[in-house]
Formats: structure tokens, sequence, C-alpha cells
């Protein structure tokens, strides 16, 4: 049964994420897609508040590692889509048990929603018609909600002196009023509010980027790649062994079996032609038989059948959507030094095929898996000892 | 370039995936900036690699120190620059019966060493003569381990020579190496003596036994020897060391407790 997935798995073209410093901001009405940051909510009405995204290690909330725009044609409950990836800053928590410091949580909206307008009276508006009744629609009333002003969650707690600024957690205002200088700025005019937040957002939170994509294209499907020098196959075997020491000759019982960790040198030569990729998106299509595979970073570490369990709600099986590769922490400004620095091989989302719509629940959660690179080099297994 | 072509080609509708009905409003763009594809810089993958990018590691001495496994050649290449040399041994033809005739693929023995101590020996097969060389290069650069060079007699100048006997096997070829005293030269097969060169190795006898006319396993088998160098524990080795932190340890922020010592 795997065996056959590994067959299509190299085949498949996938989208694939770059991370670039967002040339505009990266507002809710553009729907983006972003690294780091706060998060900005596709469902301004409902927001997630800090108890929903607490690491079950340290109990602190976690911060917005990355987030999806995913639209989706069916069903129409998800035309508008995000995915939200939350993560523990602290690195100790992942090494404890990485299961319980990452989150992935779903968000959609159907076409027509109380929030942002349906993108045909856009086109619409490119024709000259009249614009004033979508103007007036675009911005629709709804109750504004409270977000924390460190890292964005909902903010239940507000501070009891000035009654202006709101925070998810104690946490949070602890470090608003020491590093965001909130000491300083509480119930004062809050005209460079922004300025002071940044050293306080350097702190908690991770630098922002924007994800902008590409599609990984054809490049040279053959295993072992360029065509253009295949007319010379048979000179360059003169020239081989003009080089060689040893001339060509038969050769039975050699022993030439090296034990390289395969999967991660696959892992290597498909990443290699864009090696700044931070990210893979392998859902691209609906009517596929096989769900799409994920590019395994290693042989070990591959999640059972039983760890992605179906979705809950309504039973269908999750499937894999996207994977995190291990090159975005070259952006996070993590301190590698530390021995429990945030690391990881590849991080996966798999989530449920059907994007099913749950009636009261504005965010489900899906699964993520982790999967670490062996801890193996090049093993020669002919060191014997005297 | 087809950067801008693949957003549009959604409509316009941002994001990822497979949506493509009605046109939303995200921000789907392509990448901007000038596409370098030659010379492209190195984007680490692993822990190692970053900290290596960084310039965190001095040398790949405190790598081999606590036995990290490397994963990625780049790290090779950035401690050792142009100082490997590589050398093809042998391109082998390895053939395989299909049912539409034979299917020959070409398998690539390459050693590179910076003839200072430091040896790799790759081993690569693949459908063209150049590919193969170029994997079992990368191959070779992985598999980069430390030679631990001594004295015959009296310890004057640099160390020359193995330090003891040591010996390595493959298959059926065994290759003994002997320490020999200055100015010998490399006593050996044209094989072995090249891979000797490439070490560091300036003087050696050696010994072998087997069918030494397969080159893989005989290549090996002295690969296997040279390593067995520092594998060796010699009386100069007996006294306790006392480790230092692991690379990632080093210059963590919380200050570690006493040094463990371990008997070596």
């Amino acid at each position: 049964m795997p065996l056959l997935a590994m067959a299509t798995s190299s085949t498949k073209v996938v989208e694939l994420g770059f991370a670039e410093p967002p040339d505009s901001p990266l507002t809710a009405d553009n729907f983006p897609s972003k690294i780091g940051g706060k998060p900005v909510w596709l469902n301004p009405g409902h927001i997630l508040s800090a108890e929903d995204v607490l690491c079950d290690i340290c109990k602190k909330p976690m911060i917005l590692l990355i987030q999806l725009y995913t639209p989706e044609d069916y069903p129409p409950e998800a035309f508008h889509r995000s995915i939200y990836v939350f993560c523990c800053k602290n690195g100790s928590c992942h090494k404890t048990s990485w299961r319980k410091s990452l989150k992935v949580f779903r968000s959609q909206l159907p076409k027509y929603n109380p929030y942002w307008p349906p993108p045909n009276e856009e086109t619409n508006n490119r024709n000259g018609d009249d614009t004033n009744e979508n103007s007036n629609q675009s911005l629709k009333k709804f109750n504004s909600v409270n977000h924390c002003v460190v890292c964005g969650l909902y903010g239940s707690k507000k501070c009891g002196k000035c009654n202006q600024t709101y925070y998810c957690s104690k946490e949070h205002q602890i470090v608003h009023w020491t590093s965001g200088q909130h000491k300083n700025y509480c119930n004062t005019t809050t005209s460079s509010l922004d300025d002071n937040d940044s050293l306080c957002k350097q702190l908690v939170l991770f630098p922002e980027f924007e994800i902008v994509t590409e599609s990984e294209g054809n490049l040279g499907k053959d295993e072992d790649g360029e065509n253009g020098e295949d007319g010379g196959s048979s000179s360059n075997l003169d020239d081989g062994n003009s080089r060689a020491l040893v001339p060509v000759g038969d050769e039975i019982y050699e022993n030439t079996q090296v034990n390289v960790d395969k999967a991660f040198l696959k892992f290597q030569k498909k990443v290699d032609p864009f090696p700044d990729q931070v990210l893979r998106y392998a859902r691209l299509d609906y009517e596929g038989e096989k769900n799409a595979t994920p590019l395994w970073v290693s042989d070990i570490g591959k999640p059972m059948p039983e760890d992605i369990p179906s979705c809950p709600h309504c039973g269908q099986e999750r499937t894999f959507e996207f994977q995190i590769l291990s090159t975005l922490l070259n952006y996070l400004r993590v301190d590698h030094m530390q021995n429990d620095s945030l690391d990881w091989g590849s991080l996966l989302v798999y989530s449920c095929k059907d994007n099913c719509h749950v009636s009261d629940k504005n965010y489900v959660e899906e699964i993520l898996w982790r999967q670490d690179f062996s801890d193996e080099g090049l093993n020669w297994s002919g060191f014997r000892s005297i | 370039m087809a950067d801008s072509g693949t957003a549009d080609s959604r409509g316009g509708r941002g994001g990822f995936g497979r949506g493509r009905g009605d046109r939303g409003r995200g921000r789907g763009r392509g990448r901007r900036g000038a596409r370098k594809d030659d010379d492209k810089e190195w984007i680490p993958v692993t822990k190692l690699g970053r900290l290596v990018k960084e310039g965190k590691i001095k040398n790949i001495e405190q790598i081999y120190l606590f036995s990290l496994p490397i994963k990625e050649f780049q790290i090779v290449d950035r401690f050792f620059g142009s100082s490997l040399k590589d050398e093809v041994m042998k391109i082998m033809p390895v053939q395989k019966q299909t049912r539409a005739g034979q299917r020959t693929r070409f398998k690539a023995f390459v050693v590179i060493g910076d003839s200072n101590g430091h040896v790799g020996l790759g081993v690569k097969c693949s459908k063209e003569v150049a590919t193969a060389i170029r994997g079992a290069i990368i191959l070779a650069k992985l598999s980069v381990i430390p030679v631990r060079r001594g004295y015959w007699g009296s310890l004057i100048g640099d160390p020359h020579t193995v330090p003891s006997k040591v010996t390595g096997r493959c298959g059926s070829v065994i290759c003994r190496l002997v320490p020999a005293p200055r100015g010998t030269g490399i006593v050996a097969a044209p094989t072995p003596k090249k891979l000797l060169q490439l070490a560091g190795i300036t003087d050696c006898y050696t010994t072998s036994r087997g069918s030494t006319r397969t080159l893989g396993n005989f290549v090996k088998a002295t690969f296997a020897a040279i390593g067995n160098t520092y594998a060796f524990l010699t009386p100069d080795r007996w006294k306790d060391v006392e480790f230092k932190q692991s690379p990632y340890q080093e210059f963590s922020d919380i200050l570690a407790k006493a040094p463990e010592k371990r008997r070596v």
C-alpha cells in the first residue's frame, strides 16, 4: 500500500511557498498567507482565545507560526478558508513532546458572509458600475472584537489602569508592561504605540514574512537528470577509463553497498532546484484518486494510520495537505546555539478531506505531524577494531 | 518567466490550493526579485547546517568529537573549501537483465581527501557516468573521516605514518597498514596508495590479502583500516578525558554544571 503512493509522490506537482518580506501591509481583506507576526483573522467576528491555543507543556499561549489562505470550491461553506498553525516559541516544550506544542486550526467562511463582500461584485466594480452600494457593504458592521495588543488573539483581559489595552493572558500583559513600554505609555495618547511595541513583538512573536507561491513545475523528470549528456555517454566511458586507475573488468563478489540515508538524499535532490522553499502544498486537485504523499525527510518517523485519525465531525479521513520544511527555521531568528532550540525535519499538516463545516465551531482543529531527520550519518560497516 | 503566470492562471484568487471557482481577492503573487539560477546560495536544512553557516562551529573536529551525523555536503565544503582533492578510482559498468535486453548503469568510486588528515570515499551508481561521478563526490564528502597519524620511532617533527598496525576488511579483502620509518614512502598497490596519499600519510608499509582485484572491496578495506586509526586505543589515551560541551550546548545561555568526567 505505501509502495504505490511512493511511486507517484515524486512526479506529482506541488506548489511551493517562499518567504519574502511583505511589500504592503498584510491586512485581512487581502486574505494573506504569511509567516509569523500576528494572525490575520479570516473570521473577524470570532477569533481564537488564549485558552484555545495553550501549549500543553508550559501552559503559555502559543504564537502564530504560519497561516495560509486556501480557498476551496466544495463545500460552498469553504469558499474562504484559512489554516493557522500555532507553535510554542519555547524549544524545550517541543523537545518534551511536540504533539502538545503545535496546533493547527482550520477556519472557513461561505461566499456570502457578514464580513467580506463576495468577489463578483468586485469584478463588476472594475467595469465602472455604481459602487456605492458595495462600498457600504464592504465593511459590514459586526461587533468588533478586542485583540490582544501583543499577539493578536482574543483579548479577554485588559489593563487595569487605562482600560484601553487588551491582553489575552497575564504573560502578555507582563511583557507589554516591561518590554512594550506600556509602563510609560499607559493612560497617555497612543499615537506612537506601534514603535514602542516593536521590541515586545520581537520578543514574543516570530518575524513577519509573506508567503509567495510558485508551482514546482517540470524539471527534467529523469531520475538521474540531464538529457543533454546522453549522446556522449559512450565517449564518457572511455574517458572514465583513462582517468580511472584500474581498467574496467568483470567484477563479481563486489561488496559496494553503502549505508546512506537514501530518503534524505532524495529529499535534498527534490528541494535543490528551489533551495529557499519553505512550504510544499500538495492538495491541488479534486479528482485525484490517490491522496498526496508528503516528501519524507527520512525513513523513520513516518506517521502510522492510527496517528492520523479521521475527522471527528464528519467521519471523513484526513489527508495530507501541506508540509512546512525546516528551511523556515532560517527565517524565524531562532537561536540555534541553545541546546533546546526549536528544530524539526518537516511538519506535515493533515486536514479533513471534505472541509466539513461544523455549525457551532468556527475553528476546527486538524492534525500536525512532525518528522525529524534521522540521526545517522554515513555508516561504514567495515569498521571493526582489530 | 512564468512567475506571474501562476497567479493569473488561478484567476487572481490568491492563496494555495485547488479553489478555482469565483474569484476571491487573495494576494497570490509570484516571486519577485531576480532568479539567480547559477551560483545558488546554500540554504541549510539541518540544524548542524544552520550552525555551520552562521559560523558558530570553527572546524570539523568539533563535529567529529561528538559523532554528529553530517547530512549536507555543503558543511564539508565550507570547512575545507578547495583543499579537498578528489580522484575517480574506477568506473564500473554493471548490468541488469531485462526483457528488452540489458540495462547498463555505471558505478563510480571516488576518493576525496585534503592530504592532511581527512579522507572520504563515495560510491554511486547511475545511468550516466557524469551523474555517477557527481553523486559519488557528494557521498565522498559526506563520509569524510579523520585520520590519526603517528611516528615510527622518535617523536621529532610532524607525524608521518600510521600510529600502529591497523587493519580493515571488506568482503574477502584484508588490508593491513604498518608503520614505516620516515622517508620510506607508501609501499602499496596503486589503489590504496592513492587513498593513503590523500589521507596525508607519508610513509606506510601495507599488506593485503584476498581478492584485491575487486576494487570496491579493496578500497573499502583500506578505508576501514584508515578509519580504525582513531578507533585504536593507545597508551597515551589511557588518561581520563574531560568532555567539552557539544556544539549544541556550548553556547547555551544556561550555565553548565560541573563537566562530566568519563572514562575513555
